[in-house]
């Protein structure tokens, strides 16, 4: 053996000792901290501290963040465990928001499989991305983990009645959203619905935009079909979500949300996506009432 | 005369690379407008080089290898990778850069490495020509020198191993050959093809008897022992971190649906598909018909050549199994795989060199084909429909 055999060796070995030190382990621990945030979420008989402690949550008091929890889980079912699983190949860089970069280093987007009890565990890479949090890291080092599903936002909460931009994931100017007029009580066969007037600009093409809405804090889901109007009225229905928005194009019309409780306060969210495999980026929200 | 480390060909072809490679990369970068197709990165320069495979290169960088990966990389191997790592780390570089310098890095040492093995083969003026044809191979497929596939490694290390292998240096082709197992799964292809060169340089002493035929166990377990240690190392770990028995092999089988099948059967069936689909059908299918063609055409032109003993049969057999490993489980890539083995370079042969202008004919074909292949795969709605 040469020496320069002998070095080639010498290299390999320590590659080869790099390569099985290093074939598991994440540069950074986002994925494990979002698998134990949604593990104490799925499962209240775990430690619920990484939910108080590593929530984003904005202005709201820690008792405020508990209770938002509580009835989050009675709304959506979640009382009965569930598993999550941190899908590892959908962990992606978001933009950093000039108005955040003094306070935050970096934001990631990861993506979470969520599996019901006695449900299939099929990874399913739409879902994960529906089910996903972002992580909001300060310069500090510390992490926050920030889920869709309360009336909250890192970009801050945006007055009615004014146009607010829209950005993508990766800060693209796709547009704006403006709620053009005051919300109504809308009554039909005994069930009430409030009525939005929204209107959406496109800028640039969209692969979709998607509307949560939030009564008192929480999500609630939103009507996707205009069948639950009169034929009369559909022509106006706003769908929560929709695919392939052409450059210019206008959207307009009323969005509508079933309401089972009154209504003390009332958000709407806003994303949009340059193409349909966009990852979500951080919503844009609104104070409706 | 010594030859040049780096010759003069290699470097310019290599600039070439690098100056497309940019000029695509910040014209992405400034035309954010521009919708960009699936598994993409990040925004900036290096972030548009890092679509498709590469992406999941990046995945790997960051989150290292597990089970709760959808879909599986662990049918990935992991040098770059672990490479692009450590440049991330110790230097702070952003992950998508760190795979730009991998590829480049690696793009260089395989042009030199692969100028290095023609040229002891046959000749410079033979290995300047086959640097045009690998460089910008007529199968469509320099997007891998182009985005921060890490390709070029693999090529890099087969070519060093086949020179070493080629100057009887067989404990070196089996260093090299180790880095070729960790880089793409055809590295393990290299260890039947030296085994055999091995036994067959050394046919005498196997006739000649035992105590003869003992001599050659030495340069068999030099050559084909550490590699094969390297790779059941590695599929043992990657097994169990990420909790799938032979999880390179076995961990994308939900996606290749038509499970195993022969490659004569499988190209009979793409054939009968072809004819019998109602046209139009798209880009991607015809450019994967070209690819095999050239590949079918190609593998004939290189058994000719090392039964007339113009071309070591190694390299032959090395393209052969090469190609017809990953068409037991489907055609998807393999204009790349083939990219990746002797087949490029079968024209310095078929070609005469007097025919200078045919050379740059096929040269600039390999280059528009190519192009058009990287811009159908990074943008959107351009109806290619290629899987690279």
């Amino acid at each position: 053996m040469n020496r320069f055999d002998a070095a080639l060796t010498l290299l390999i070995a320590v590659i080869f000792l790099l390569l099985m030190t290093f074939a598991g382990q994440p540069v950074t621990p986002e994925a494990a901290r979002v698998q134990q945030w949604y593990d104490a979420l799925c499962d209240p008989t775990l430690d619920q501290s990484p939910l108080w402690d590593w929530t984003w949550r904005g202005g709201w008091t820690i008792s405020q963040l508990q209770d938002a929890f509580a009835r989050y889980r009675v709304r959506t079912g979640l009382p009965e465990p569930c598993t999550p699983r941190v899908n590892h190949n959908v962990i992606y860089f978001n933009w950093l928001p000039p108005t955040l970069s003094a306070a935050v280093e970096r934001i990631k987007f990861v993506a979470v499989n969520v599996y019901g009890t006695g449900r299939p565990t099929e990874p399913n890479l739409i879902g994960s991305v529906q089910t996903g949090v972002h992580v909001l890291y300060d310069h500090e080092g510390q992490s926050r983990i920030f889920p869709r599903f309360f009336a909250l936002s890192p970009l801050g909460v945006h007055p009615t009645h004014q146009p607010v931009p829209l950005h993508n994931n990766d800060g693209l100017l796709m547009g704006q959203v403006e709620v053009t007029g005051f919300p109504f009580p809308y009554e039909r066969a005994g069930e009430i619905r409030l009525a939005v007037p929204l209107r959406l600009t496109a800028h640039r093409p969209w692969g979709r935009y998607e509307i949560q809405a939030f009564i008192n804090g929480i999500e609630v889901i939103p009507e996707y079909y205009s069948d639950v109007l009169p034929l009369e009225e559909q022509a106006r229905f706003l769908p929560p979500a929709a695919d392939s928005i052409a450059a210019a194009q206008v959207v307009e019309g009323l969005f509508y949300v079933m309401v089972l409780e009154p209504v003390t306060d009332f958000h709407l969210a806003i994303t949009t996506y340059q193409t349909p495999w966009d990852m979500r980026p951080l919503p844009v929200l609104i104070d409706v009432i | 005369m010594p030859r040049p480390p780096l010759p003069a060909v290699v470097l310019v072809s290599w600039g070439w690379h690098l100056i497309i490679t940019l000029v695509f990369a910040f014209i992405l970068q400034a035309n954010p407008e521009l919708p960009e197709a699936p598994w993409f990165s990040t925004p900036d320069w290096a972030g548009n080089l890092a679509h498709w495979d590469v992406n999941w290169e990046f995945r790997i960088v960051d989150q290292g290898y597990g089970p709760d990966f959808s879909p599986q990389t662990s049918a990935k191997f992991p040098l770059a990778a672990l490479f692009a790592r450590l440049l991330h780390q110790a230097f702070n570089l952003p992950i998508q850069v760190a795979l730009f310098i991998v590829n480049k890095a690696g793009l260089l040492l395989a042009l030199s490495a692969l100028w290095h093995l023609v040229a002891r083969l046959h000749n410079p003026p033979a290995a300047n020509r086959a640097i045009g044809y690998i460089a910008f191979p007529i199968f469509g497929t320099a997007f891998i020198y182009w985005m921060s596939y890490p390709d070029p490694l693999f090529l890099a290390w087969w070519a060093l191993a086949f020179t070493s292998l080629f100057q009887r240096r067989y404990f070196r082709a089996g260093l090299w050959t180790v880095l070729a197992v960790w880089s793409r799964p055809q590295g393990a292809l290299l260890l039947p093809v030296f085994a055999l060169s091995i036994l067959v340089h050394h046919r005498a002493e196997l006739r000649a008897g035992l105590a003869a035929a003992s001599r050659v166990l030495p340069p068999l377990l030099a050559a084909c022992l550490l590699p094969t240690l390297a790779l059941i190392a590695w599929v043992i770990r990657v097994s169990d971190v990420t909790a799938i028995p032979f999880s390179p092999y076995l961990a994308q089988s939900d996606v290749r649906q038509t499970g195993l099948m022969w490659p004569w059967d499988r190209l009979a069936l793409r054939l009968n598909f072809m004819l019998t689909e109602p046209p139009p059908l798209n880009p991607g299918y015809w450019l994967e018909a070209w690819q095999l063609l050239l590949i079918i055409v190609g593998l004939i032109a290189l058994i000719a050549l090392a039964y007339r003993r113009r071309l070591p049969w190694e390299l032959c057999l090395f393209s052969g199994l090469s190609v017809a490993f990953p068409l037991l489980t489907g055609i998807i890539a393999i204009g790349r795989f083939a990219t990746l083995t002797w087949l490029p370079l079968v024209f310095i042969y078929c070609i005469p060199p007097r025919l200078h202008w045919l050379d740059s004919l096929l040269w600039a074909l390999g280059l528009i084909l190519s192009l058009a292949v990287l811009i159908g795969l990074n943008l959107a709605n351009t109806g290619l429909y290629y899987v690279p």
